[in-house]
């Protein structure tokens, strides 16, 4: 009987101290969780900031880009088209007149051109905002910009054309992950054949770009030479995957995965 | 402020004066009760009602509050201790708290909780009733027990009355804070 009533006591006593420790436990539960949910929604925060400063970051290099290629543009071709047209229009002789209207004919053909290429390069400043007509029309006028220069063979399977998905936060990155790219084959690779595919399947959008230059030791390669740092860290902003392999003079690739949209 | 007085009014002057009257003043406490619900009810309700909408649980809290509060009335008298009501009290207002800690939890905007009057109003709430329950489910055998001089039950409620007068008196200066900085 005296076990029994010894037990009750100690049975109560424990369910007196577990009722009295529990709004303690409550309380420091609510306090830990608000805790955690504010460092949780400082985080986002920052990593909005980052993304956001990115983002402002790969649109200021988008135009300078396009800027770099006007400058090569009057500089290389309409500039040498104008002087030459200026040239010949100063050695028009009105003497002989029929030396001076082929001059003439020739110096408009200088004009049209110059209009044309005039014209090639209003696309190309549109081109900064095409991205926002869809990625599959921004990489086409990537890649006719490529051609222009006549330099590479180019094999091309855009499958993003007329790709009705956007995303425009992604698409400006993914535009410039492309430029940066080719600029790294333009300055690095010494290829005469670029391969560039792009397609969209099950959520993920594929970018492909191969080429048949001097290639690299990728395990010697630094991640930050060559632009490649900003290219990893803008795929891994929109979660994407990049999957480089090289190998010297058997060229390289470059698979890029990014969810999409 | 109101509730306050109205509490030092009953322990000190009604509370001893029935005590000297009729040898027993538990009657006084069981009045009190009443008017303890509606407080307590009216404090949570504006905790509450920046979260939701609480008039209908707590009309419906106070209903079974007040069923359970006369119907011990008529079953056992004004004289003993109305366990029931003492008890379901601590219930529901413990449950009321657990809401509210649940929205405090789960709300958009975050709270600074140290320095949040309605937050320790309600832990000070939490503290009281959710202790004073085990004190009304073993109320016969804490009165009962003694360490030397002092009855358990009593012991147990001094305990949690200077626990909830406590975080009263903080919550008090968190309120205050608050105010001067508002003006």
């Amino acid at each position: 009987m005296q076990e029994q009533t010894t037990q009750i006591t100690v049975l109560v006593a424990i369910s007196t101290i577990i009722f009295l420790l529990m709004p303690f436990v409550l309380v420091f539960y609510v306090k830990i969780s608000i805790k955690y949910r504010k460092n949780h929604a400082l985080e986002k925060t920052a990593m909005k900031q980052q993304f956001d400063s990115e983002i402002l970051q790969t649109r200021i290099e988008v135009q300078d880009q396009t800027m770099q290629s006007i400058a090569t543009e009057l500089h290389d071709n309409v500039g040498q088209l104008l002087s030459l047209t200026t040239l010949t229009l100063n050695s028009v002789d009105l003497s002989n007149l029929e030396k001076a209207k082929k001059k003439i004919e020739n110096s408009l053909g200088f004009v049209n051109n110059s209009i044309k290429e005039l014209r090639e390069l209003a696309k190309l400043l549109h081109g900064e905002q095409i991205v926002a007509t869809g990625i599959g029309n921004a990489i086409e006028q990537e890649i006719n910009w490529l051609s222009k220069s006549g330099v590479y063979e180019l094999k091309v399977n855009n499958q993003l054309l007329g790709f009705s998905e956007t995303s425009p936060d992604k698409d400006l990155i993914i535009l410039r992950l492309l430029q940066e790219v080719i600029n790294n084959i333009i300055k690095h690779a010494q290829a005469t054949v670029i391969d560039i595919e792009s397609y969209f399947r099950d959520g993920i959008l594929f970018l492909n770009v191969k080429e048949n230059g001097i290639g690299f030791e990728v395990e010697n390669k630094n991640k930050s030479g060559m632009g490649l740092n900003s290219i990893y860290k803008r795929i891994e902003m929109i979660n994407g995957q990049l999957n480089l392999t090289s190998s010297p003079n058997q060229g390289t690739s470059i698979f890029i995965e990014i969810p999409y949209p | 402020m109101l509730y306050m007085v109205f509490v030092c009014f009953t322990e000190q002057f009604a509370g001893r004066w029935a005590a000297r009257t009729f040898h027993n003043n538990v009657f006084v406490y069981n009045i009190y009760t009443f008017f303890e619900c509606v407080f307590m009810s009216y404090g949570i309700y504006q905790c509450l009602k920046a979260y939701t909408r609480p008039k209908k649980i707590m009309m419906i809290g106070s209903a079974i509050f007040y069923i359970c509060y006369f119907a011990f009335f008529l079953t056992h008298g004004i004289m003993p201790y109305n366990t029931w009501a003492a008890s379901v009290l601590g219930v529901i207002l413990t449950l009321y708290c657990f809401y509210y800690f649940y929205f405090v939890i789960t709300a958009e905007e975050l709270m600074d909780v140290n320095t949040n009057p309605e937050f320790w109003w309600m832990t000070a709430v939490l503290f009281f009733y959710f202790g004073s329950t085990t004190g009304n489910l073993f109320h016969e055998l804490f009165s009962s027990m003694q360490i030397g001089n002092t009855n358990i039950r009593g012991l147990l409620f001094e305990v949690l009355v200077v626990i909830f007068y406590s975080l009263l008196a903080y919550s008090f200066i968190c309120r205050s804070r608050q105010r001067k900085l508002q003006s």
